[in-house]
């Protein structure tokens, strides 16, 4: 296993420096796989430490934890991605995913997480939340180039869940 | 993310707004207030131009959703063109708003 860490400073700004890190830290490991992974593992990180800092209402003082490895001594290596922040408990098996007949305005951060990751879960240790995300190393499949002009646009709700 | 005025889109008169870099939690209120200040002018009719964005999270997408829904209450539409990066176009798919949006090919 390879494995580095990250701290940060409790702001929206200092997500920012997660790409560049993520870079430093896997782009060696992870080969040609980096290409296609690190821009999903950076849209899950920035997901879920921006829920942390403004559902856990978390002050520049305060610090986001991330540490990442390569696990590859297990049957189907995986990219782990653990991070580290206060706040109230969050339990994201209590936020459902957002009706597609229904878009709405917010919502969509845990849904983005758990689309991005085969596993996705938050341990409570002490007063912190342990966030961990665990990426496949095997490319998925999608479509892409496509112009998307829908017959009937979906109404659009007001609606905000987690 | 930066954001350049390009008064009318040619090809159907609609206001554009031209987003390029990240459209993320820290910018997404830039957009949105841009956004929301053209519909509030009467302007309607947007066209989001996201082909030199680089980076979309959940919230940069809040910002194109709420003026959308926005310029729809007032009878227009906000119009989107596609990210030339698949990495940012990612969060469109994954939360089904290419299915929601009217999107246009880069360069259309």
């Amino acid at each position: 296993m390879t494995g580095r860490s990250l701290t940060l400073p409790a702001t929206l700004v200092a997500l920012r420096d997660i790409e560049g890190w993520l870079h430093d830290v896997l782009d060696a490991p992870l080969g040609n796989a980096a290409t296609w992974m690190l821009p999903r593992v950076e849209l899950a990180a920035q997901e879920v430490c921006v829920n942390a800092i403004t559902h856990g209402k978390l002050t520049a003082d305060q610090e986001l934890t991330l540490d990442a490895e390569l696990v590859s001594w297990a049957s189907e290596p995986f990219l782990c991605l653990v991070i580290g922040a206060g706040g109230p408990p969050f339990d994201p098996s209590e936020i459902a995913d957002p009706d597609p007949l229904a878009p709405q305005v917010h919502g969509y951060g845990t849904m983005i997480v758990r689309n991005l990751t085969r596993r996705f879960s938050v341990d409570r240790i002490g007063d912190t939340n342990r966030a961990t995300l665990e990426f496949s190393l095997v490319a998925p499949t999608r479509t892409t180039g496509n112009t998307s002009v829908p017959d009937q646009p979906h109404p659009v709700s007001e609606e905000t869940t987690e | 993310m930066s954001t350049d005025p390009a008064p009318h889109d040619p090809q159907d008169g609609r206001e554009r707004i031209v987003v390029r870099g990240r459209l993320d939690v820290v910018s997404a209120p830039d957009l949105r207030r841009d956004a929301l200040a053209l519909i509030e002018d009467g302007q309607v009719d947007l066209l989001v131009d996201l082909a030199d964005a680089t980076f979309i999270d959940s919230a940069g997408l809040a910002s194109l959703v709420h003026a959308m829904k926005r310029a729809r209450e007032s009878g227009g539409d906000v119009h989107i063109v596609r990210p030339h990066s698949d990495d940012a176009y990612y969060v469109f798919e994954l939360t089904k708003f290419d299915e929601v949006f009217v999107i246009r090919q880069p360069g259309s």
